[in-house]
């Protein structure tokens, strides 16, 4: 993918076609850019125009993505920490419901919740989305930090307690320290969660304000013609680099907060 | 505030769902003292410390500090200290952040910080330790950092849940005197929790026996050993175990009231009330007051070796009496055979309800 994004689209047609580019040539991207593309003829111009868009719909994802993992951080962190150990009455059944949810067949609550964010006046924004995708993405963030959470002992969060915190400040000075590796763990599925979401991303949005990545690519694909695929390609290597930035930098966290959650 | 204090607990209960984890529990703890709470695991022990530091609320009763009722009272608000038996170190923090925690949580200026955490890990033998990681100190270590944690702040009171019983038997030998001389270098009310009972009579003032929630008794281990108010308490402290045989009184016999077990009939030196005759009772002798004889004397019992267990500096032999199994210490060296006579030399009688009646 990254190698044919690198060569010019009539290039990789011929036979045998290159393994490796001659020379280091940037016209797909400079396409992207904004810059003309001689090497480009055929296609619908429709998908020109879409490729053109991926820039936006990479940075639509990043703020849509951040803002969920934001939002679950917020949220998931006093959920999963309340039932993982304040004692109240239907906590086990309220992590029950919380996984249930995730069991939907995504496909089955497209119309209403297109219902729900149209009645809203949603539709086509950036928050409609965000909105969805943080109801997608919190129930496996919950798990993976109740989980979490349940792995320390009792007794860290005693000490705490009787060394002068109040229950905020032991959470936030103790539990939340030592929990690090299963936050990062956790916020970045739920990045991943909205960053690869597609059903509810291409639904929710209509126009290129507020179209995601995942969106952007298949209306791309969909429309590709005959001497786009290098181009293709090219709105592919974009579309990947945050997350693989993103492993990257935390992939150490990632292994160490999965395997905490899946070891219990 | 006061550095100590006398802590009160009354008709303290706890239950968890159905379960009376304590039971109506009366304790009085004197400014200064050593207290140790004994008892088999899911006696109530460690729940009844938990609750004098506020992180279980009682279901009723109540608590006094000094005084001052407690019960309600949230942990942080009460300046009581606590080791825990896994330590509870916390693990993103190194031994002297551990140590400066409960400062810092109050606000106290650094300099102070640093002099204090300094003048107790001196006392404790761990200033070299001080930048090290949990992870990276051993079992010993990581308790006198706790030991450490707990001390620092001059507390009320030291609760201590069974902080040896994670660590090997050698070290545990050592940190029980050096947890005696902590006691005098930081005279503040310690209350104790443990299962084992040497920990428990080598370091207490006082030690509340309890079991299924309720004490038993409450007194120094000097009366523990000689004076148990009951069967319970007889046979857990002491190693090896007291014998305890059942049978029963019988009326006298030539002025002597006789206890008949299962195997043989004692002539019990000791004045019974009328009640409590021709009534099941238990007989009670330390392993010590079961003494051997190589010929027979009066008043003896023939018995069959069972097992020895030669223990070192002493040694452990168990004697067949008919179906009846006894205990005996010995001196070690000293020469037993397949057949011997044992006499008692000393005994408890219990009642029917196992409390203690008299001693000879």
């Amino acid at each position: 993918m990254v190698v044919c994004s690198f060569i010019p689209d009539p290039e990789l047609y011929q036979t045998p076609p290159p393994f490796f580019p001659t020379r280091l040539y940037l016209g797909n991207y400079q396409f992207l850019w904004g810059t003309e593309l001689e090497e480009l003829s055929g296609g619908t111009p429709g998908v020109f125009a879409q490729a053109r868009n991926m820039l936006t719909s990479v940075a639509n994802s990043l703020i849509v993505g951040v803002s969920v993992t934001v939002i679950c951080l917020i949220l998931g962190v006093f959920a999963a920490y309340s039932i993982a150990r304040v004692p109240m009455r239907g906590s086990s059944e309220s992590l029950f419901y919380i996984f249930f949810s995730r069991l939907l067949p995504s496909i089955a609550i497209l119309v209403p919740i297109y219902v729900i964010i149209q009645a809203f006046r949603l539709l086509d924004s950036l928050l409609g989305i965000m909105l969805v995708h943080s109801a997608f993405a919190i129930p496996f963030f919950v798990w993976v930090l109740f989980v979490y959470f349940k792995s320390i002992p009792q007794s860290i969060e005693d000490a705490a307690r009787i060394d002068g915190c109040s229950r905020f400040q032991q959470l936030r000075k103790v539990t939340l320290p030592i929990s690090r590796p299963g936050l990062i763990a956790a916020s970045i599925f739920a990045f991943m969660t909205s960053y690869n979401e597609f059903l509810f991303s291409s639904t929710l949005s209509n126009t290129i304000a507020s179209r995601t990545a995942s969106a952007t690519l298949t209306a791309v694909a969909q429309g590709m013609g005959r001497y786009s695929v290098a181009l293709f390609m090219a709105c592919d290597v974009v579309a990947i680099l945050p997350p693989i930035a993103l492993v990257l930098i935390f992939r150490k966290q990632v292994m160490e907060g999965l395997i905490t959650a899946f070891r219990r | 505030m006061k550095e100590t204090a006398r802590i009160v607990l009354e008709n303290l209960t706890k239950n968890f769902g159905h379960v009376k984890a304590v039971d109506n529990v009366n304790l009085e703890i004197e400014d200064k003292e050593f207290v140790t709470l004994l008892g088999p695991s899911g006696c109530g022990k460690t729940t009844t410390l938990r609750m004098i530091a506020g992180l279980e609320l009682p279901t009723s009763g109540r608590i006094y500090f000094d005084g001052k009722l407690v019960t309600d009272v949230p942990p942080h608000k009460r300046n009581v200290a606590m080791v825990f038996q896994d330590y509870a170190l916390y693990p993103h923090m190194n031994a002297f952040e551990n140590i400066a925690f409960s400062l810092r949580m109050r606000k106290v200026p650094n300099n102070e910080i640093r002099e204090q955490v300094t003048n107790t890990a001196r006392v404790l033998r761990i200033e070299h330790l001080l930048d090290r990681m949990p992870p990276e100190l051993s079992g010993g270590e990581k308790q006198r950092v706790a030991l450490g944690r707990a001390l620092v702040r001059k507390p009320t009171a030291s609760l201590l849940d069974e902080p040896l019983s994670s660590i090997d038997a050698k070290l545990r030998d050592e940190m029980r005197s050096e947890l005696i001389k902590i006691h005098e270098k930081f005279p503040t009310t310690f209350v104790y929790v443990t299962h084992d009972q040497v920990e428990a009579m080598t370091l207490s003032n006082k030690i509340a026996v309890m079991q299924n929630g309720r004490i038993h008794q409450y007194d120094t281990p000097i009366n523990l050993f000689y004076k148990p108010v009951n069967t319970f308490v007889a046979s857990f402290i002491g190693s090896p175990a007291m014998n305890l045989i059942e049978g029963k009184l019988s009326s006298p016999q030539a002025g002597k009231v006789m206890f008949e077990g299962q195997d043989f009939a004692f002539p019990v030196p000791v004045e019974v009330d009328a009640e409590h005759l021709n009534a099941k009772a238990v007989l009670g002798v330390r392993p010590e007051g079961v003494v051997l004889h190589e010929k027979e004397v009066p008043g003896s019992f023939g018995a069959e070796l069972y097992t020895a267990e030669i223990r070192g500096e002493f040694t452990v032999l168990k004697l067949k009496l008919g179906d009846t199994i006894l205990t005996s210490r010995i001196e070690s060296g000293r020469m037993f055979k397949k057949s011997m006579w044992v006499t008692f030399a000393k005994g408890y009688v219990f009642d029917a309800n196992s409390q203690l009646k008299s001693t000879f």
